[in-house]
C-alpha cells in the first residue's frame, strides 16, 4: 500500500513537473502567443468574478493525477479554441467587428475578401471546432479500459461517418478482433491528448458483438447504444 | 576468418564455442523474429495506416518471402560462407527494423518488408548449413535439437519481451528493441566464421566439399543432381506432408485466439501470451530429447507423434474447452512444434545432406511450408465466417490427419542406415548428455 500511494505521488509529482515544463516551454518557443494565452485566463476569472477561489480549487484539483488533463487542456484551447473559451471569447471578438464589417460591406464591396469568412464562423455561434485524426488513435472505455484502436470508419451515401472500426484484443497481433461501433457512441475530445477518443459502450457489448467483416453488409454489424439490451441484433434500418 | 591450421585442443575449444555461438544465434534470431510477422499490422494500425496499405505491405512481404525461398535456398548452396549469410541476412533485419521504427512510411515499409521476405529465406538454411557443416551427419540431429531449443526459448522471451514494450512503451520501440537484438546476434557469429572453411579441409564427405564438386562439374551434369535432389520421392513426399502439416496448423492458434478475445475480454491478451508462451516452453523441454531420439531411433516415429497432435488438437479446440483448457491444449502444438521444427531440416540433410543442394531442398521444402501456411489462412477464415470455428477447427484436423495418413503410408525412414545408433553421442557435442537414452520411449 505504501509503495503504491508513493509511486502515485512519484507519478503525479512527474506529471507536475512535465506539464510545468510544458507551459513553461511553450512562451519560450513562440513569444506572441504568450500574451494570447495570457489573456483568456483573466478573463475566465472574471466572467465568473465570485468563483474565483472555486476556480483555483479546480486548479489544484487538476493537479492530481486522476485527471492530468486540463493542464494541457488549458494551454490548447488558445491555438485549437476549444469550448471553454467559446462563451468568452467569441461575444468579445463579436460586438466590436461586425458593426464596421457591415459598414465596410456596403460602402466599398470589393475591400474585404477575407472578412466574410470570420463572420461567418462567429455569428453562426459555432467557431470552427477544432478536430483530430482518429485512425490508429487508442480507444478508451469510460472506466479508463483499453478498448483497442480506430482502423477504419464507415461512411453511408451522405458523406456521413456511420460508424468506427475498432480493433481490439490479442497478443502481438495474434488474436484481436474487430467491431463496427455506431459513430455517436464515440466521444472525440480532441483537447484531451491521451485520451481522446472514448467509447460509450460496455466491454460486454463489445465483446458480444458480431466480428466487422469487410465483404458483408457491414451496416448491419454496427453496436449502437440503443442495442444495449440486445447487443448482437443492432435494430439498425439498412 | 578462424586460422584453419587448428587441431586437437585448440579445435575442440573452438567447437565448444562454435555450439555455443549457434546457440545464442538461434536465440536472438529468434526473439527478433518476434517483433515481424503479425505484430507489423498492429504497429501500421498505430502509426495510422489504412487497413488497405496495410494489407498491400504484408502481401508484399509474403509474396517476397514465397519468391525468394527456392532462389534463397540456391544462393547459400553457392556461397562458401554460411556464416557470413547469416550475419549478413541479421544486418538485413537490422535495416529493416529500423526502416519501420523510423521511416514508417510506404517506400520504406514496402522496402522493409521486401528486405526481411528475402534475408529470412536466407537465414533458416544458413543456420541449417551451419549446423551441419559443424557436427556433420551423424550429429545433425542432437543439433538441430539444441538449436530448436534456444529458438524456441528466444521466441517465448521475444513474445514476452516484445509484448510488455509494446503495451508499456509503444509500438514504435518494439522495432528500435528488435534493431538492438540484431547486435549480439552477429556477435554470436563470431566463432562459427570459421565453420564453412574449416570443414571441406577436415572432413571430405561434408556439403561444402561436394557444393565446389558440384561447381566445377560440366553444366549439364550439374543440372540433371539438382533435378535428382529436388525430384527426389522422399523429399516431394515430405514436402507434401509439410504442406498439409502447416495448412492444419497455421491457423489454429490465431482461430482459438480470437475465440479467447470473443470470450474472455479484458484478460484475452494474457491468455494468448500463454497459448503463445507455453509452446515454447515445451519445445524449449522437449528439444533435446527430440533430436536424440531422432538419431538414434529415427525420424519417423517422431514425425508421427508430431503430426497426431494435429488432429488431435483440432478435435479438443472444436469442443470449445474453457479458456484455460485452451492454454493447457496448446501444449500439443509445443510437442508439434518440436517434432516438426526439428524434423524438417533434418529430414532434408538425410536426403540432400550429401548433394549440395541441401539448402536449395531446404528451399523447397520451405516454400510448400509457404503455400500451405499462406492458403490456410485465407481458407480457414472463410470457413469459419460461413460455418463457425468449430467447424473450422474440425476441417483443420481433418487436414492434419490427411497429412499423418500420408506420413505414415508413403513416407520411409529416412535415417542414413549406415549410422549406428551410438555414433550419434559420441559426436553429440558438448553439452550433450547421452545418458539414460536407452529408457526413452
Amino acid at each position: 500500500m505504501n509503495h503504491r500511494s508513493t509511486w502515485r505521488k512519484m507519478a503525479s509529482a512527474t506529471a507536475l513537473l512535465l506539464m510545468l515544463t510544458a507551459c513553461a516551454q511553450r512562451p519560450a518557443r513562440d513569444e506572441p502567443d504568450s500574451s494570447a494565452q495570457a489573456a483568456p485566463a483573466p478573463q475566465v476569472q472574471q466572467a465568473l468574478p465570485p468563483t474565483a477561489e472555486t476556480a483555483a480549487d479546480a486548479a489544484a484539483e487538476a493537479a492530481t493525477p486522476a485527471d492530468a488533463q486540463p493542464p494541457p487542456a488549458s494551454s490548447a484551447p488558445p491555438v485549437t479554441q476549444g469550448k471553454p473559451y467559446a462563451f468568452v471569447c467569441v461575444p468579445y471578438d463579436d460586438r466590436p467587428k461586425p458593426p464596421p464589417h457591415k459598414v465596410v460591406h456596403k460602402d466599398m464591396p470589393q475591400a474585404p475578401p477575407a472578412p466574410p469568412a470570420a463572420i461567418s464562423n462567429t455569428t453562426d455561434q459555432k467557431p470552427p471546432s477544432a478536430v483530430i485524426s482518429v485512425l490508429g488513435k487508442k480507444v478508451f472505455g469510460r472506466d479508463g479500459e483499453d478498448m483497442g484502436r480506430v482502423v477504419d470508419v464507415l461512411a453511408d451515401s451522405d458523406g456521413r461517418a456511420r460508424a468506427a472500426v475498432i480493433d481490439f484484443g490479442g497478443f502481438l497481433g495474434v488474436g484481436n478482433r474487430r467491431v463496427a461501433v455506431d459513430w455517436h457512441s464515440l466521444q472525440i475530445d480532441p483537447s484531451n491528448a491521451e485520451k481522446p477518443v472514448i467509447l460509450g459502450l460496455s466491454r460486454e457489448q463489445v465483446n458480444a458483438a458480431p466480428e466487422f467483416k469487410e465483404s458483408a453488409h457491414p451496416e448491419q454489424a454496427i453496436v449502437t447504444d440503443r442495442a444495449a439490451g440486445t447487443p448482437a441484433a443492432p435494430p439498425h434500418p439498412q | 576468418m578462424l586460422p584453419s591450421g587448428q587441431s586437437g585442443a585448440t579445435a575442440e575449444v573452438s567447437d565448444h564455442a562454435a555450439n555455443r555461438g549457434l546457440d545464442w544465434f538461434n536465440l536472438c534470431v529468434a526473439n527478433i523474429q518476434t517483433g515481424f510477422g503479425p505484430f507489423v499490422a498492429v504497429y501500421l494500425v498505430s502509426q495510422g495506416w489504412t487497413q488497405t496499405a496495410i494489407g498491400i505491405a504484408l502481401s508484399i512481404g509474403t509474396v517476397t518471402a514465397m519468391a525468394s525461398q527456392v532462389p534463397a535456398g540456391a544462393l547459400v548452396d553457392a556461397v562458401r560462407s554460411k556464416a557470413a549469410v547469416a550475419a549478413i541476412s541479421v544486418l538485413a533485419f537490422t535495416a529493416s527494423a529500423l526502416m519501420f521504427a523510423i521511416y514508417p512510411i510506404p517506400l520504406f515499409v514496402y522496402l522493409a518488408e521486401i528486405l526481411h521476405g528475402f534475408s529470412s529465406c536466407t537465414l533458416g538454411p544458413a543456420v541449417a548449413a551451419i549446423s551441419l557443416a559443424l557436427v556433420g551427419r551423424a550429429a545433425m540431429g542432437t543439433r538441430l535439437g539444441r538449436n530448436a531449443r534456444y529458438a524456441s526459448i528466444g521466441n517465448g522471451v521475444g513474445a514476452a519481451l516484445m509484448g510488455a514494450c509494446g503495451s508499456y512503451v509503444s509500438e514504435r520501440a518494439v522495432f528500435f528493441l528488435t534493431a538492438a537484438v540484431t547486435l549480439p546476434a552477429v556477435f554470436a557469429l563470431l566463432p562459427l566464421r570459421g565453420v564453412g572453411a574449416i570443414a571441406p579441409a577436415t572432413a571430405p564427405p561434408d556439403p561444402d566439399t561436394t557444393a565446389v564438386v558440384a561447381d566445377t562439374a560440366p553444366p549439364g551434369a550439374k543440372r540433371a543432381a539438382v533435378m535428382r535432389v529436388l525430384l527426389d520421392r522422399r523429399l516431394l513426399i515430405f514436402s507434401a506432408c509439410a504442406m498439409l502439416f502447416t495448412f492444419a496448423n497455421a491457423p489454429m492458434l490465431p482461430l482459438a485466439a480470437s475465440t479467447l478475445t470473443t470470450r474472455v475480454g479484458h484478460l484475452a491478451s494474457l491468455l494468448i501470451g500463454a497459448c503463445i508462451v507455453l509452446p515454447q516452453l515445451i519445445v524449449a523441454l522437449a528439444s533435446p530429447a527430440v533430436g536424440r531420439i531422432a538419431d538414434l531411433r529415427g525420424r519417423r516415429p517422431l514425425l508421427l507423434l508430431g503430426f497426431s497432435m494435429l488432429p488431435l488438437r483440432g478435435l479438443l479446440f472444436a469442443m470449445m474447452p474453457s479458456p484455460t483448457l485452451v492454454v493447457l491444449i496448446q501444449a500439443l502444438d509445443g510437442i508439434a512444434a518440436a517434432c516438426f521444427g526439428i524434423m524438417v531440416p533434418l529430414i532434408t540433410s538425410d536426403v540432400a545432406g550429401r548433394s549440395g543442394h541441401y539448402t536449395l531442398s531446404l528451399g523447397v521444402v520451405g516454400f510448400a511450408i509457404g503455400i500451405g501456411a499462406t492458403v490456410s489462412t485465407t481458407a480457414a477464415g472463410w470457413v469459419a465466417d460461413h460455418f463457425g470455428s468449430q467447424i473450422a477447427f474440425l476441417g483443420l484436423a481433418g487436414v492434419g490427419l490427411a497429412a499423418t495418413l500420408l506420413l505414415l503410408t508413403f513416407m520411409p525412414e529416412t535415417r542414413p542406415p549406415q549410422l549406428p545408433g551410438s555414433a550419434a553421442t559420441d559426436d553429440g557435442g558438448p553439452g550433450v548428455v547421452p545418458t539414460r537414452l536407452a529408457h526413452t520411449p
